[in-house]
């Protein structure tokens, strides 16, 4: 791939990657030749015939109208895209295209980032010639999500090749023949796929539309946007989110070349309610009376040193949040130790215990992690742990690439999931047994493809792990499946790994910064804590964005909890805000800055959106102000990351410097800095 | 040398004494109205369709055209299928009334009209909302009506039974 | 509702296939004679359940194939061709013609369910043109004068030919 070949574009010698078709190189290049059938992910289907050139194979032979799409770039080739009888060819063919386009764009959402739009505009269409009537068409409902408008479609297909070929769902088709074709379901209905809102971003014009951005619908140059990061699962999609008029609009991919690419799951896209919604905090609390957020930081600062100095040092504990930055859950700390506190982070023990020797693994690089481009890359994948598609679907898609690929797919779960149809073989059970399956699978290994194995599921996917060139396992790190599978999913990878052959390793974690927080030194088990708290020893309790995090049991409601001192600092008025002696409001996640850990260990940093409201600080600051209103703000700036958290000390500053935009940091104990690009 | 500065001031004597027995051309406002062309760009309306429905489909275009950036709507759907504004307001204070507004609507709603005594003593009575912009009639292009070609199906209009539409096709017609 | 013999022939023979799904068209054939000429929802349904082929991918290919049919059709499938040739010796008369004769439009059943009419693009007969095709009998050069004829031909026949066209056309 990393071959060169030059190639002339309009009388300029470009130099180019070789083995790729013309129009990627073109686009590559900056120049902008019309197409709409050719996407990035979906390759080239060659449909619209609205990129074509005029091609020659090389100085001297004849240039003959092509498709660019369609014409595989080689050396010397001379390709002219300004060539009348090409410019010519394109404006007719848009002119057809548009027959039967309605007339709709003042109400179409798509308007102002539609393709069609520039395609037209870019070939040069302005008048329509045919004054035969327009055809229309019903539209489907097509669920919660999905807005259809079925009149507007130029037929490219873009969405069955997403919907169908890529993302492998069954309920979108397209039906009819020549000018009568049709893009929808077979009846009524919602969408079942997780992937469903890339719709919209794949019609290249306003057939699919986001349903949730048309009832509160303005045009996407008014939206202000930040790059953020999606906080619904430990993948970590890059995602741009936009607002308008103080309330967030819409949510869109973003695109990371070595995390989520071009697309992002429904999950993330219409999950963003909670910032606008109704149960924001927006008002600091103190012992009941509402009050200034300074007056309550003040107070509770107080009331922390009383306690501090009536009960002595281990009498303050917090809990820290997987939802919550880095920076939050550093600050958390950092206020822990002003107080000689004690802190924990996850809801169980073992919980705690899963995620620290998952992440431990992965930091200090003794198992091979793959990204999302990785992983689509596998040509075996064992899935262990959970329900992928429920707990990190753009990993799911990653997956159904492989699939896509030929690639044989086994799968152990706790119950029946969405990818059990396209499994080899797929094996139910309870989370806690799920280590000795994956053992019985490295005991085949030994012996693999050796018959009459006791377990045919195990035997299966050995002897299917032992032939694959490029094999992974993805496992999920949850409390359920206890260190004990952890384990058992990095011997298996252990025993499989050969020098020639390295086999890869995903742990997924229930939360967005899971990772970050799992590298926390010093932190207790949860069960201690929440045992001190029950036996009263525990007088204060500091609670972190606990309204935005997975694990709602605990803290809970419970008695002994109202005899201790609770601090809650939350976005949203959940149950650990409701019932705090002292509240103290932040920000939510869109709206604020920070860093996170997806479950690759890559450190990323998003920015929030200025939607003004009556809080405008993020948690960490909130804290960091209480840790000033306790007296020691000069903590504060001799603390760095390494601290707090087991990084390396170079890596460090570097999280500090990283650029929203950038693919990321990879958090390796090592300190061998694998990427960063800014 | 004299002869000649009092010839030319008499010459300028007898054009200023001309005028004297002429009918003035200014006008005694405000008793005395003045006439104002009918594509005057004054005081900005918001036109109604043919039906007596807005015609204003809140498409952004207006303000995102606006030079001076006066102009803030918001889109909402409405229960009948149409779209329109819920909120649409302009800012006369900023206004300079170029008339891009009226150049980028793309169903005639937003028309500039020939009135100017928009005067006011406090500067906020020059935020006029929607219900202050709204007149009853379609204004300058009586028959043009957005919806009949739009293609979109809304009460009382089927998909199909706009101006020079087919009725919906159906795929699953025995007719190839 | 097919009979669970039928059943097990389709989904037998889709298992002669390497993919199962290759099977597709020769199970919706059957399944559009077993049910009078065309494929309700149902025959769908069951496609897609004896081929393993999605139901949306069914009802695709169902759409896109001139002769399955998603409506009711008649006994007697009469197309006229209004290609070039055809359209140049006056298919325009015949399909007209053939309108009046059976009170019916082009795309339309007889209200006995004996003739569906339809358009068709290019019977090969270019040779004999205007041509029609009644079942799997080719007509041209056709005249007015034939189509009464014609038509009081296929309706005598106790037994539609396009069965037997079926039968003939089995894969084997």
């Amino acid at each position: 791939m990393s071959a060169k070949i030059k190639i002339t574009v309009n009388g300029v010698m470009h130099e180019a990657e070789a083995g790729r078709n013309i129009l990627q190189i073109l686009l590559d290049l900056g120049i902008m030749l019309p197409h709409f059938c050719y996407h990035e992910a979906l390759g080239a289907a060659g449909a619209c015939r609205l990129c074509a050139a005029m091609i020659s194979p090389g100085a001297g032979k004849p240039a003959r109208l092509e498709m660019a799409c369609m014409t595989r770039a080689e050396d010397g080739m001379i390709v002219d895209i300004t060539n009348p009888q090409a410019v010519d060819f394109r404006e007719k063919l848009i002119e057809e295209l548009m027959l039967n386009h309605p007339h709709d764009c003042p109400v179409c959402d798509e308007g102002g980032e539609c393709m069609l739009q520039d395609m037209t505009v870019l070939c040069r269409h302005q008048h329509r010639r045919n004054r035969f009537p327009k055809r229309t068409w019903r539209n489907q409902d097509l669920g919660p999500h999905i807005h259809h408008e079925m009149n507007r479609c130029i037929t490219c297909y873009r969405c069955v090749r997403f919907y169908r070929d890529y993302a492998l769902g069954d309920d979108l088709g397209v039906f009819g023949s020549r000018g009568r074709v049709y893009f929808g379901r077979m009846r009524d209905g919602a969408l079942v796929s997780e992937f469903s809102g890339n719709l919209v971003d794949v019609c290249p014009t306003g057939v699919f539309t986001d349903k949730h951005f048309r009832a509160v619908y303005c045009r996407p140059w008014d939206l202000q946007t930040a790059p953020s990061i999606c906080p619904h699962c430990s993948v970590g999609c890059n995602v741009l989110p936009g607002s308008r008029h103080k309330t967030l609009r819409r949510i869109k991919p973003r695109r990371n070349h070595t995390v989520n690419r071009f697309f992002m799951c429904d999950h993330g896209r219409f999950g963003g309610g909670f910032v606008n919604a109704d149960n924001r905090l927006t008002s600091a609390r103190f012992d009941g009376a509402g009050m200034s957020l300074d007056d309550a930081i003040t107070q509770t600062a107080e009331r922390l040193k009383e306690i501090v100095q009536t009960h002595g040092r281990g009498a303050v504990a917090a809990i820290g949040s997987p939802g919550a930055s880095l920076e939050a859950n550093a600050a958390l700390i950092l206020l822990m130790k002003t107080l000689e506190g004690r802190f924990a982070f996850f809801s169980t023990g073992a919980e705690r215990a899963a995620h620290k020797r998952a992440a431990a693994l992965i930091a200090n690089g003794q198992v091979d992690t793959p990204s999302l481009p990785e992983v689509e890359q596998a040509d075996f994948t064992l899935i262990v742990g959970g329900d992928i598609t429920r707990e990190a679907p753009m990993m799911d898609l990653a997956v159904r690439q492989t699939i896509r690929a030929g690639a044989p797919l086994f799968i152990i779960s706790p119950q029946a999931g969405k990818l059990d149809a396209f499994a080899k073989a797929a094996r139910h059970a309870a989370l806690p047994e799920q280590a000795a399956i994956v053992s019985n699978i490295a005991q085949a290994l030994d012996h693999a493809l050796m018959t009459g194995q006791p377990d045919p599921f195990a035997g299966a996917a050995a002897s299917a792990l032992a032939t694959a060139k490029r094999p992974q396992i993805l496992c999920g790190a949850t409390g359920a499946g206890g260190i004990a599978l952890v384990d058992a999913a990095h011997s298996l990878v252990a025993k499989a790994v050969r020098p020639e052959r390295p086999c890869r390793l995903v742990y997924w974690f229930p939360a967005m910064n899971s990772f970050g927080i799992s590298l926390a030194r010093n932190d207790e088990s949860p069960d201690t804590i929440k045992q001190d708290v029950e036996n009263g020893r525990i007088k204060a309790l500091t609670i972190l964005e606990h309204g935005a995090s997975l694990d709602s049991e605990w803290p809970d409601d419970s008695k002994p909890m109202k005899s201790c001192f609770t601090i809650a600092v939350d976005a949203i008025a959940g149950k650990a805000a409701t019932d705090a002696d002292a509240v103290l409001p932040c920000a939510s996640h869109y709206e604020t800055f920070g860093t996170v850990m997806n479950y690759e260990g890559r450190a990323q940093r998003f920015e929030g959106l200025p939607l003004p409201r009556p809080v405008t600080w993020s948690s960490a600051e909130v804290l960091l102000k209480l840790i000033e209103a306790l007296g020691a703000g000069e903590a504060i700036n001799r603390t760095e990351y390494h601290d707090l958290f087991e990084i390396p000390a170079t890596m460090s500053s570097l999280i500090g410097t990283l650029a929203p935009d950038s693919e990321g940091l990879l958090i390796r104990s090592t300190a061998a800095v694998r990427e960063v690009v800014g | 040398m004299i002869c000649g500065v009092v010839r030319d001031m008499l010459t300028g004597m007898k054009i200023t004494a001309g005028y004297l027995f002429r009918r003035p051309i200014t006008i005694q406002y405000p008793e005395q109205k003045p006439i104002i062309p009918p594509r005057w760009r004054g005081r900005i309306v918001l036109t109604s369709d043919p039906d007596g429905e807005d015609r204003c489909v809140a498409c952004y275009l207006c303000q995102a055209v606006c030079p001076v950036q006066c102009i803030d709507l918001q889109a909402e759907n409405r229960p009948d299928g149409r779209r329109g504004a819920s909120r649409f307001d302009i800012n006369f204070a900023r206004c300079i009334f170029c008339g891009f507004c009226e150049e980028a609507c793309p169903t005639y709603s937003i028309q500039l009209t020939p009135d100017f005594e928009m005067s006011t003593t406090a500067r906020t009575n020059l935020l006029y909302h929607k219900e202050d912009l709204q007149i009853s009639g379609t204004g300058k292009h009586p028959e043009y009506s957005y919806w009949k070609v739009a293609g979109v199906a809304i009460k009382g209009q089927d998909k199909g039974e706009g101006i020079n539409q087919t009725a919906p096709a159906d795929y699953r017609s025995n007719l190839p | 509702m097919i009979s669970d013999a039928l059943k097990v022939q389709l989904t037998g023979h889709c298992g002669h296939y390497p993919s199962r799904r290759v099977g597709l068209i020769f199970v919706m054939q059957k399944l559009q004679e077993h049910y009078g000429g065309w494929l309700p929802e149902e025959a769908i349904r069951e496609a897609a359940e004896i081929s393993g082929v999605p139901e949306t991918e069914v009802e695709g290919v169902a759409t896109f194939y001139n002769w399955f049919f998603r409506e009711p059709a008649g006994r007697h499938i009469i197309v006229v061709c209004d290609s070039i040739s055809c359209y140049l010796c006056g298919c325009d008369r015949i399909a007209a013609n053939l309108e009046r004769k059976l009170g019916i439009k082009l795309g339309e059943t007889t209200p006995d369910g004996m003739f569906t009419l339809l358009p068709v693009v290019c019977l090969g007969n270019c040779d004999k043109a205007p041509s029609i095709m009644v079942d799997d009998e080719l007509y041209g050069p056709v005249t007015a004068d034939m189509i009464d004829e014609i038509i009081e031909k296929t309706a005598s026949e106790t037994h539609g030919t396009r069965r037997a066209h079926d039968e003939r056309n089995r894969p084997v």
